[in-house]
Formats: C-alpha cells, sequence, structure tokens
C-alpha cells in the first residue's frame, strides 16, 4: 500500500477551528471551518478528532498558545486537543507565531499578505480568502483556514531535509 | 512514519470544483437537497456505485482511480498478488502461442521484475 506524510493543521476560532490537510507538502487534501454550538472546547474537541480519524495523519500542528494572544477557551481547547489526539496515537506538534512570521518573512508581515501567498499555491484556496480586514473590523474567521495552513507549512519547511 | 493513503479524494476535487455536495448530488441525477449522499461517500462511511463513480468522474473531472486512490491501491495490490499465483500455474502450463501473450499481460500486471517481491512464485 503506497504512503504519503499527511500534515493536519488546526487554528482555533471563536466558534470551533480552522484546519488544513496537506499531503507530502504539496497536495491541499481538505480544508473548512468547523463550528460548534456552544463553542464549549469539548465539543470542539469531538469535532477535531473526528477531523483526526478521519484523515488519520501522521503529525497534527497546533499554534503555540501559551505564548498566543488566543482566549482562554481557545488555550483550553489546544491543550485538551493536543492531550486527547496523544492519546488516540497522533504525533502532536506546536508551532510559535514567531516561527510562522519568520517562515512568511519574505511575503509580507501581516496575516493577509501570508494569505495571499499561500492561495497563489494553492487557487483552490482562493474563493475562500478574506477581504483585507479594516481597523474596525475583526478578524475574518477564514482566516483560520489559512494559519492552519501557514502552521503546516511552516513545520514543514523546518522538517525538510 | 507515513499515512495510509486516503481511500477517497472525492473531497478534495470537489472543493477544487466549488461545488457544493447537494449541486454534486443533483449533477449525479439526485435532488438539489441530496448533498448528504455525497456527504457520505466523502466520509468513506459508503462506497458509490459504479454509475456514482463514473457521474463523479465526469463532474469531478479526475479520473475514479484517483478519486478513490486508497481504494484502487488496495483492488491493484490484490491483483498485482493474485497474477503472481496465476503466473506460477501459466509457467507450467506446456508451450501454446497465448501462452506468451498471457505471460505478457500478468508480466504488465505485476510490474518491474526488479520491484518484485519474493513470493514463492519464481
Amino acid at each position: 500500500m503506497s504512503e504519503v506524510r499527511r500534515v493536519v493543521g488546526v487554528a482555533p476560532t471563536s466558534r470551533g477551528f480552522g484546519f488544513a490537510v496537506l499531503e507530502d507538502g504539496e497536495v491541499l487534501v481538505d480544508w473548512g471551518l468547523v463550528h460548534c454550538r456552544p463553542p464549549e472546547p469539548e465539543r470542539v474537541v469531538e469535532r477535531a478528532l473526528a477531523l483526526l480519524a478521519r484523515h488519520d495523519p501522521d503529525l497534527l500542528v497546533l499554534q503555540a498558545t501559551e505564548v498566543s494572544r488566543y482566549g482562554d477557551r481557545a488555550k483550553r481547547f489546544a491543550v485538551l486537543l493536543e492531550e486527547k489526539a496523544r492519546s488516540t496515537g497522533v504525533a502532536v506538534t506546536a508551532i510559535s507565531s514567531d516561527a510562522v512570521r519568520r517562515h512568511f518573512a519574505a511575503y509580507g508581515l501581516t496575516k493577509n499578505d501570508r494569505a495571499e501567498e499561500m492561495a497563489k499555491r494553492f487557487p483552490e484556496l482562493r474563493p475562500r480568502q478574506p477581504g483585507k480586514r479594516r481597523p474596525w473590523q475583526s478578524q475574518d474567521e477564514r482566516m483560520a483556514i489559512f494559519n492552519a495552513l501557514s502552521l503546516v507549512i511552516t513545520l514543514q519547511t523546518s522538517t525538510d531535509p | 512514519m507515513s499515512a495510509e493513503v486516503l481511500g477517497q479524494y472525492i473531497k478534495m476535487y470537489r472543493l477544487r470544483s466549488g461545488l457544493s455536495q447537494d449541486e454534486v448530488a443533483f449533477l449525479l441525477g439526485g435532488s438539489r437537497t441530496g448533498g448528504s449522499k455525497i456527504s457520505r461517500y466523502e466520509l468513506n462511511r459508503r462506497l458509490p456505485p459504479l454509475e456514482t463513480a463514473l457521474g463523479l468522474e465526469a463532474v469531478l473531472g479526475a479520473p475514479v482511480r484517483d478519486l478513490f486512490k486508497g481504494e484502487y491501491l488496495k483492488v491493484e495490490e490484490r491483483v498485482r498478488h493474485r497474477s503472481k499465483i496465476l503466473r506460477v500455474a501459466v509457467e507450467s502450463e506446456p508451450e501454446q502461442p497465448m501462452k506468451l501473450v498471457r505471460r505478457a499481460t500478468l508480466q504488465r500486471i505485476i510490474g518491474d521484475p526488479a520491484e518484485e517481491e519474493d513470493t514463492g512464485s519464481a
């Protein structure tokens, strides 16, 4: 049976999480947003575990939350997901937002620049690319898909031989 | 560590096509709200019948073997294994015109002899 390296990136949102699944570093297999109501971390984690069961990844990549600006609920979600994913045999790693920023530094400093770069590389993401955020607007939820993918790409590049 | 290829990649091709599950279901001859069936295929809960699989190929523009890559590889592996068994039987048959053709067919299925695993058939 053929084997591939499949990595799932998950980025929390206020209502659930965004995810991206990349195979062999170049095939974007799945991506999207998951909403839960109410967005209690335990419920959101259940949905994330279902995603992991479906894709059976080699690795789950999360954002290192201890130094991030995520809220308590998102942090609790990340901790719970890491714990439960490990208990089901999925390897988990965390990438700091600094590492992501450094990796994408060549393309610009903002999340928008990163999203633009990723949409160029994966044109299928173009319809989900949020418009430029105005200072008075809150973050578009769809950005979580790009955040999740940026974690996977950063990891991939840092572990490439 | 490596993961196995997924059973199917329908969702990936559907997302690339920009079509919703309901729209794909409609194109395949179902109702405009028949997306749940497509969802079951995408979640690997069931395999579609041949007509639907061919319909998916027409709608998503990807060959069935790519849409159901994992399933295809499983079938291919099974066929390859059985070809090796059949080849042993063919080799023991007396020489006849069709033997060469059959041997060539089995060799094509089995693939590169250099990559062949030892099955005790040689």
